[in-house]
């Protein structure tokens, strides 16, 4: 399926929101790195194993990334307002 | 080991403030290496921030996006690119957030390394090796 880059967010934050519960329950605090040209995702401890291992399988993907139970994958300049925030 | 200084920037504005820089080098898949200074950002999670010019220069790979929470407690995406960095005698592949500005190592390159920062106009930024 050929996504625009506008379309990445949306339908990532759809496929993760599908995946959230059962990946709450068992893979708290990992990344998870979904392709959302084909729905399949790979889960690793860090953004950059997901992603490449993710890659070696569907070198034409393209992924949206979650860190499990946190509101953002990554902090620019450490926020630090309420749990999970930094 | 990594050697850099510590810059006093913003002499030309009405604001001066000290940044620690050290030059690495990246390539995209040609595999041809550039040197390319950067600003050592500890508050920064992911491994490395590039220009949109320079993404496109380097041709490299367009792996997605990814969302970062900002200091301003704001939520923005940003374009995700993969690059090869030589580190510490090493070539590793890492991810690219494409930003504006300039270009800033995080503390996902970092991990596993020492940094030190002597915080002055001058003072050396030495990255290294944790040591075994």
């Amino acid at each position: 399926m050929a996504v625009a880059k506008a379309d990445i967010a949306p339908l990532g934050k759809g496929m993760y929101a599908q995946l959230r519960p059962q990946l709450e329950a068992e893979h708290w605090g990992k990344m998870v790195v979904i392709d959302v040209t084909s729905g399949d995702y790979e889960i690793a401890d860090d953004d950059l194993t997901a992603t490449l291992r993710l890659f070696e399988r569907r070198p034409a993907a393209l992924t949206w990334g979650e860190r499990v139970g946190c509101r953002a994958p990554y902090f620019m300049g450490m926020c630090q307002i309420g749990p999970g925030g930094g | 080991m990594l050697q850099g200084q510590v810059i006093l920037a913003g002499q030309d504005g009405p604001l001066e403030f000290l940044s620690p820089r050290v030059t690495i080098a990246i390539a995209g898949g040609a595999r041809i290496f550039r040197p390319l200074e950067a600003v050592v950002d500890t508050a920064f999670t992911g491994w490395l921030t590039l220009p949109p010019a320079l993404v496109q220069e380097l041709g490299l790979t367009h792996y997605g996006q990814r969302e970062a929470l900002l200091a301003s407690n704001a939520v923005s995406e940003f374009e995700i690119y993969g690059v090869l960095v030589s580190w510490l005698g090493a070539v590793r592949p890492v991810l690219v957030h494409q930003s504006e500005g300039r270009p800033l190592i995080g503390m996902a390159l970092l991990s596993d390394c020492r940094l030190t920062v002597d915080a002055w106009a001058g003072g050396p930024v030495v990255i290294a090796e944790r040591p075994r």
